[in-house]
């Protein structure tokens, strides 16, 4: 099915200081919980969740002088924000065109979109082991299938 | 049977820490204030006793922000990786990640293991059915 964006209501989000702000203009076209143990790292969480949104329909309002940048691959850029250590979104090099931004921060919990059909956990296996979600979400080794 | 110690950090490796005993509590929050602060769908905490839990390197890397009066949040200025909480309410013990512990070992405290501040989770996030929930407001 295909997503209307026209339709889609802008929302915003941003770290816990206030200090870094955005808005998507678009939903996103896939989210994932992921379990690996880069991101449990970066984050101090069991698992991080990520939205995907085209870049074009991201938009950063405030904050892009106070953003720490982590490299947590020679292609993977994470920002955060200095004041409070939110991570916000990261750049993915072989794809040039999305935005991953983090899902659980925007504004009262909005959704982001696209999750239907998308929403999946990632890099199961690499999950802490003891902590079971008890959810029917697809569950993969890496990413599993990118929507087409 | 003998507490084999805990050992993580942050994922750049500049903040490394121990734990020396089985943490005292273990819960899942869903308040907006630890969503924002570290960029997740829900935090996990668990709570050791203060003296049983040594930065042993990286003191001198952490950031400090205070997400309310008395609460104070360290991270790694390098990678961004939340690290403890300090709670001046309770002196004696002090706030890790259990997401940050090498090996994905469990932080104890098991019987504990809880949601808080449900009330405040994401509409969209599918809730397990199993543990305890707690609205705390």
């Amino acid at each position: 099915m295909a997503t209307d964006t026209t339709a889609f209501a802008p929302r915003q989000g941003g770290c816990l200081c206030g200090a870094v702000r955005f808005e998507i203009t678009a939903p996103a076209h896939d989210v994932y919980h992921c379990h690996c143990s880069i991101c449990r790292k970066l984050q101090g969480a069991l698992y991080p969740t990520y939205a995907v949104v085209a870049r074009k329909a991201f938009h950063l309002l405030s904050g892009a002088d106070n953003l720490g940048t982590f490299d947590s691959s020679p292609t993977t850029h994470r920002h955060f924000c200095r004041t409070c250590g939110s991570h916000v979104w990261e750049e993915v090099e072989r794809k040039p065109d999305d935005i991953w931004f983090s899902a659980g921060i925007l504004d009262a919990g909005a959704d982001p979109g696209g999750r239907e059909g998308t929403e999946r956990h990632i890099f199961w296996e690499s999950r802490t082991g003891w902590y079971e979600p008890h959810d029917h979400l697809p569950r993969f080794i890496e990413f599993g299938p990118e929507k087409t | 049977m003998p507490f084999d110690t805990l050992t993580g950090g942050c994922q750049c490796g500049a903040v490394r820490f121990e734990v020396r005993e089985e943490a005292t509590d273990l819960y899942h929050c869903h308040c907006s204030m630890c969503r924002k602060v570290h960029g997740v769908s829900f935090a996990t905490y668990a709570i050791a006793p203060r003296p049983a839990l040594t930065i042993i390197r990286g003191a001198d890397n952490l950031s400090h922000f205070d997400s309310s009066p008395g609460v104070t949040r360290n991270f790694c200025r390098t990678c961004g990786c939340q690290i403890t909480i300090d709670v001046a309410a309770s002196p004696g013990s002090i706030w890790f990640m259990p997401g940050t512990l090498d090996g994905g070992r469990h932080p104890g405290a098991a019987a504990r293991e809880r949601h808080i501040y449900v009330g405040s989770k994401l509409p969209w996030l599918h809730l397990d059915g199993v543990l305890p929930r707690e609205d705390v407001t």
